[in-house]
């Protein structure tokens, strides 16, 4: 299967290795992962914070470089940029059909049907825990648990619900920057029901989450990652 | 540089308020959650169809409004159409004076209500000489204080019991308490004088219903039943969107409300009233208006927030939001707090005043997922940021630079080989003073993709599975079934709410005098009463006695229809009620109680009275039966 991989602009800037992660993942589950150098951001950004003449324009571009068509399917390591193509692309552009695009997981166990991670060999050596925080968009777009039952396939491997799982990082992108004190109480609230779990290593499927917070004080000490490199890691990736 | 109003509340709201929120807010959701759960096999098929509903009644809104009128009118209503808050007003103040005489007292009982929130009634009626009292116990304390409530639901969520102790004190309650049993007491000890002395009644409207022109109210305190009972004249104020289309609608929609704004299967009472008493009827009051009130309502039908008016005011979208959680309700100045504020604020009262709620919001989307009715908030809180910057005139730099360098790739690629130098991504697309002030700047993890994937020779691994198909699951919305539940289980539900089931010779204790309704056998009465108990009136009595028409087995209520030979206080005003129910009359659901319903008042009673203003501590008895005692007979 085709596919092409959409970086996220959080990942083109800070976050190379999820983007490296995820392309060895979707090869190794038998894709053929093509990424398109012009590509910049799904003009979530401008659009979350009003601003969608600027945000169709940056839409437009992305439109115009990676289609987001059925015929070859545009997979993203982010439930929020996902959510973005497939409903605010739509608030855009009420006119045209709408776009199509694929969280990770999604091409993962809905497409290619894959029940257990990974596909050949042993997974973890030693016994390993994560935190698994779920993105809000991620639950938007409907992922339910997907992420953390495939996770929870892997050999080795504990993954650990937090309180409140339900609850947002507060990131909302130029809101945590705009609302700064509800924005980083609202992270620390999370970090709060990260911690008590005991694990320091937390995972989650969107980076805008992690960053926020990580950047708060109250991180000192915890690993963030994206599930896409648990996922290339415990493939020997 | 200026912080939005509610970042800046945020930052002076004292520590205790917002732990106080916070915890009473985690507790709801997750009672929510449970309690829908255990009431739907499909929660989110019951919000589907709830939604449905309501996106028919305002589809249909005008011809709806006009039949509900004709209908309550029938049954006595008198209606007034009021298009904006002064005039709702105005005509509420010329009831009142009309109905009062010289000499008599200027108190008016006033239940809970948003929309007289909405319009600041008390305002008004003090201003034309009347002396209103709110009589929930959250919105006592908020009228003595001077304070605004912060919660549609909980008023005074955002205060503590220390709080309410110093003030009942401060007011002249009681000697000083900190206990909330003696603070719920000192309450109704003041607000019966209240209901005793009010010839005015004022409430607000949970659903009118179209083809019968009744309204139905729902409340745990007894308050509401006491404004919309006791006085002379009851005046209830209803937003022209609160209708639903029949009855047989109603108990999906009271199921979702209790569920999702306090976890219960049911409120303690649903209150049906259809009028004032009817000429062969003995209490009740003898004048019932209505006034419905537009206030901005049509302009928003008729707009793209429409859905914004399918809310039935459960508050589950303040207790989830975790905006609210830190910033508690005030921070929204205006009297819808949280998300649906945010939407409805603007919606009603402009984009220019309150349109700056709609950034307070880190778009998580858990708003919608507990909405009963499934109001799209986080895309419209989304549309009304976008409304209020089209109307801003000039280039915003930032975006513009932002959307400049996403349409030109070489610009974007230097952008970012530029980023270590220029202070990491806060410096890109965020406004980096805000940013900066609570986090540290994000740094690059690790090796750049762009580099990689350029030496990367990637080859597929694995054979690919087969797609799976998505399968469609048909989700019938219904009640989990007790169709087979014996009466043990109505009883079990009974007692769980805090009733007391009486054995078939058991005496109810501790009461000295009683008063009842005429259709009660005496026998039934000698049999579980001490002989000579004094019989008085309903005020003055210790146990009122009553018949049920039926209970129902899921929620373990009780249906009291309203007859001539009752009297509706009975069941109210004293401190215990005892209730004779015949085991053969028991039904399963909601929906075959109110299929009983005729075109009289009604009152479904789940349970003893109860608060849980305070801190959310449960205290029975506030202003109904404390006491519940339930003697089946076959």
């Amino acid at each position: 299967m085709k596919i092409r991989l959409m970086l996220t602009c959080l990942c083109d800037a800070l976050y190379g290795e999820v983007g490296i992660a995820t392309a060895k993942v979707l090869e190794y589950a038998g894709c053929t992962a093509e990424f398109l150098p012009n590509q910049t951001c799904c003009g979530q950004p401008a659009f979350n914070s009003g601003h969608w003449e600027e945000a169709r324009k940056t839409a437009n571009h992305a439109i115009s470089v990676l289609e987001f068509g059925e015929q070859c399917p545009v997979v993203v390591p982010s439930g929020s940029c996902t959510a973005m193509i497939r409903e605010g692309y739509h608030l855009l552009f009420p006119d045209d059909p709408k776009k199509v695009a694929w969280e990770l997981s999604e091409i993962l166990v809905d497409h290619l049907g894959i029940k257990s991670w990974p596909l050949s060999g042993t997974g973890f050596t030693e016994p390993k825990k994560i935190v698994f925080h779920r993105s809000c968009h991620g639950r938007g777009i409907g992922l339910g648990d997907k992420v953390e039952q495939l996770l929870k396939t892997i050999p080795n491997l504990e993954v650990i619900e937090p309180s409140q799982p339900e609850q947002c990082c507060g990131f909302g992108g130029a809101f945590c920057a705009t609302h700064g004190k509800i924005a980083s109480e609202i992270g620390n609230e999370k970090l709060r029901c990260l911690h008590e779990t005991g694990c320091m290593d937390v995972v989650s499927g969107d980076m805008g989450c992690l960053m926020h917070l990580q950047t708060l004080p109250s991180a000192d000490g915890m690993i963030f990652r994206h599930y896409s490199e648990i996922l290339a890691e415990s493939a020997g990736l | 540089m200026k912080k939005p109003p509610v970042e800046e509340f945020a930052r002076h709201l004292q520590p205790s308020v917002t732990d106080a929120v916070r915890s009473a807010s985690i507790k709801k959701i997750a009672s929510r959650t449970q309690v829908l759960a255990s009431i739907f096999e499909d929660v989110e098929a019951a919000r589907s169809i709830a939604s449905e509903l309501k996106d028919d009644v305002l589809e249909n809104l005008q011809d709806y409004l006009a039949e509900f009128i004709e209908k309550a009118e029938q049954n006595g209503f008198q209606i007034h159409l009021a298009a904006n808050a002064s005039e709702a007003n105005q005509q509420i103040a010329e009831i009142c004076s009309q109905a009062l005489q010289l000499g008599d007292s200027r108190l008016i009982a006033k239940a809970k209500s948003m929309a007289t929130e909405e319009i600041e009634l008390n305002h008004a009626l003090e201003e034309a000489g009347f002396e209103p009292i709110e009589t929930d116990l959250g919105e006592y304390v908020v009228q003595i204080d001077h304070d605004h409530p912060s919660h549609i639901v909980t008023p005074i969520i955002h205060k503590t019991l220390k709080d309410v102790a110093d003030s009942f004190f401060r007011n002249g309650l009681g000697s000083y308490s900190d206990s909330p049993e003696e603070l719920t007491m000192q309450a109704r000890k003041k607000l019966r004088g209240v209901f005793k002395s009010a010839k005015i009644g004022i409430s607000g409207v949970n659903f009118g219903i179209v083809e019968t022109g009744k309204i139905v109210l729902v409340e745990n305190e007894g308050n509401n039943r006491f404004c919309t009972t006791a006085p002379d004249v009851h005046i209830a104020v209803m937003g022209i969107e609160k209708l639903l289309k029949s009855e047989g609608n109603l108990p999906l929609f009271l199921r979702l409300l209790a569920g999702s704004a306090t976890g219960q299967a049911l409120t303690t009472y649903t209150h049906f009233i259809s009028g004032p008493r009817k000429s062969d009827e003995q209490d009740g009051p003898r004048e019932s208006h209505l006034v419905i009130l537009d206030n901005g309502r049509r302009r928003v039908l008729n707009g793209k927030y429409r859905s914004v008016l399918k809310c039935i005011r459960c508050g589950a979208c303040l207790n989830v939001c975790p905006v609210y959680r830190q910033a508690s309700g005030h921070a929204y100045g205006n009297v819808y707090p949280g998300p649906i504020g945010a939407v409805l604020a603007p919606a009603l009262h402009g984009i220019e005043k309150f349109g700056h709620l709609a950034f307070a919001s880190s778009l998580c989307g858990a708003c919608e997922e507990v909405c009963p009715v499934k109001i799209p908030l986080p895309k419209m809180l989304i549309e009304i940021r976008n409304d209020q910057m089209s109307q801003r005139h000039g280039v915003d730099v930032t975006w513009e630079s932002f959307a400049f360098g996403s349409v030109h790739p070489s610009f974007w690629k230097f952008g970012l080989k530029m980023l270590p130098l220029t202070g990491g991504l806060a410096g890109f697309h965020f406004l980096p003073a805000g940013w900066m002030e609570f986090h540290s700047l994000p740094k690059r993890v690790g090796r750049d993709f762009r580099g990689w994937f350029e030496s990367a020779n990637l080859a597929p691994s694995a054979s690919t599975t087969e797609e799976k198909n998505n399968t469609e699951i048909e989700n019938p919305v219904m009640a989990n079934d007790v169709g087979n539940a014996s009466l043990d289980d109505f009883l079990t539900r009974f007692r769980a709410l805090g009733g007391i089931a009486l054995g078939s010779e058991e005496k109810v204790e501790g009461v000295q005098s009683y008063c009842a309704d005429d259709d009660v056998p005496m026998e039934w009465m000698e049999k579980h009463l001490d002989p000579g108990l004094k019989r008085v009136n309903e005020w003055d009595a210790d146990l009122g006695i009553t018949m049920a028409e039926t209970g129902i087995l899921e929620t373990g209520s009780v249906l009291i229809l309203n007859k001539p030979n009752r009297r509706r206080l009975n069941s109210l005003a004293p401190p215990s009620h005892l209730i004779f129910l015949s085991t053969a009359k028991i039904v399963s659901r909601i929906e075959d109680a109110v299929a009983m319903l005729d075109n009289r008042t009604a009152v479904i009673i789940t349970g003893p009275s109860r608060t849980a203003d305070i801190e959310g501590i449960l205290i029975r008895g506030i202003h109904g039966p404390g006491k519940l005692f339930l003697c089946l007979v076959d």
